[in-house]
């Protein structure tokens, strides 16, 4: 590159420098040049601009800039791959900053309660068990003494020990284990087995702590079991195991 | 356009997600201009521009106080053209450069040997170059106003057409102007010894 060009350019450098100035030190607003770019400026104000001008360099530069970037803006290209990707990384982090929100979370800070997530997981899950195991008792109790019970579906003829129950019933199931899933999360160890009846109805019931069993065994199992159907009629029950024990000796 | 884009940043400083996304384009079209002068490769360009991003996204938009798009191309400049000289001062830092003329925002000695550059306490090459630089400066207030504007846009990087599309001018008479405007100015070095 020759030397007037390598010259131009750090003169054009500088002056960007010198005309980056705290609003109120530059001879001409940002607004006003704005405003004789697009000619919307009174008479007065184009004649004092047009004079300026003529004498400083440097608000002749910021001109040109802010031309060039207003002609940039008004008919812009497609967005670099690299940009637009920092952008969606930007976002995927985090949310904008806020304001109001910094604020909000400043002020929260001390009542936020941090505890790991395999702990809230287990606590989830305790709580989702014992509603299960208590609300039935208190939606029994709210029924004022002398009222009927709304009437459920009489239960189903079965044989062998199982015996299709009323919601949240504790009850003893006998089966063949034919499916094991373990759902531990951090420190708590859990399991789903999935057992089939003599008479050929599914459960799927939730057993905490290390299982003493596997698929093929025949299992018994003392626990809370709940009516499932689904659209096509199909009955299979969830529960929580109190007690899961093999049906025979190993 | 204008008060769609002052909208734009103001949503966008609100943390709208939606708008930074269309204020975007806009940013890069300020950002690559700012950053002509420095004649950097595109790639180290899109660097700087990702940095200013990160840094606007993080909280730094809401320092704009402007009222008008002319504030705001100048807020914005003023960030990309300092993020360009900090990515120029690194790079001398790292001796990746080996131009000596880099910008250091004053003109104390700042330079940093670059492995073209072995340490030396000769400045003469710097005070050559100021004195170059303000011989430039004072030949350009000699001439029209109409050539000292042509002359900064030709340095800022653009093309011949771009300069007649924004001046109005018929792309003739620009490269005629320009022609004989560098014509001059070259003389005007080589008669002074730059």
């Amino acid at each position: 590159m020759e030397r007037l060009e390598l010259l131009g350019q750090r003169l054009a450098k500088d002056l960007d420098r010198e005309g980056i100035r705290p609003p109120g030190d530059q001879c001409v607003a940002p607004g006003r040049l704005e405003e004789f770019l697009s000619g919307t400026l009174d008479e007065e104000g184009r004649a004092y601009i047009e004079g300026h001008l003529g004498d400083c360099l440097i608000c002749l530069n910021d001109l040109v800039v802010l031309r060039d970037c207003l002609h940039g803006v008004a008919a812009p290209e497609e967005v670099s791959s690299r940009l637009a990707a920092r952008l969606g990384e930007l976002m995927r982090q985090r949310k904008p900053s806020h304001p109001r929100a910094s604020l909000v979370e400043m002020a929260l800070r001390p009542f936020t309660l941090r505890i790991p997530a395999g702990w809230a997981v287990a606590m989830t899950a305790a709580s989702i068990l014992v509603t299960f195991l208590i609300l039935p008792t208190f939606q029994r109790q709210m029924v004022p003494p002398g009222w009927e019970r709304p009437s459920v579906s009489p239960p189903r003829p079965m044989t062998g020990l199982s015996q299709p129950s009323e919601r949240g019933t504790p009850r003893t199931i006998a089966g063949v284990v034919i499916q094991v899933r373990k759902v531990t999360v951090g420190p708590t160890e859990a399991h789903v087995v999935t057992l089939r009846d003599s008479a050929g109805v599914q459960y799927s019931i939730f057993v905490w702590g290390p299982l003493p069993t596997q698929e093929g065994d025949s299992v018994q199992v003392e626990g809370v079991f709940q009516e499932i159907r689904d659209a096509s009629g199909a009955v299979t029950y969830k529960g929580v195991a109190t007690v899961f024990r093999p049906a025979t000796p190993r | 356009m204008g008060i769609d884009l002052l909208d734009l940043v103001k949503r966008c400083a609100l943390g709208e997600a939606a708008a930074w996304t269309a204020f975007l384009p806009s940013f890069q079209e300020i950002g690559r201009r700012t950053l002509r002068p420095f004649r950097l490769p595109e790639a180290d360009s899109e660097d700087v521009l990702s940095d200013v991003l990160v840094s606007l996204y993080a909280g730094g938009l809401r320092q704009f106080r402007g009222n008008t798009v002319g504030e705001l191309v100048n807020f914005l400049r003023q960030v990309v053209h300092n993020k360009g000289i900090d990515f120029l001062v690194g790079r001398r830092v790292q001796g990746l450069t080996s131009l000596p003329n880099e910008d250091q925002g004053d003109h104390t000695d700042t330079r940093i040997p670059g492995p073209s550059h072995p340490e030396s306490t000769d400045f003469s090459d710097v005070l050559s170059e100021e004195e170059c630089l303000e011989f430039l400066r004072q030949e350009l207030e000699k001439v029209r106003r109409d050539d000292r504007e042509l002359f900064l846009m030709k340095v800022r990087g653009l093309k011949e057409r771009e300069i007649a599309q924004q001046t109005g001018k018929p792309l003739g008479t620009v490269s005629a102007q320009i022609a004989r405007l560098w014509d001059r100015l070259r003389r005007r070095l080589r008669e002074r010894g730059c």
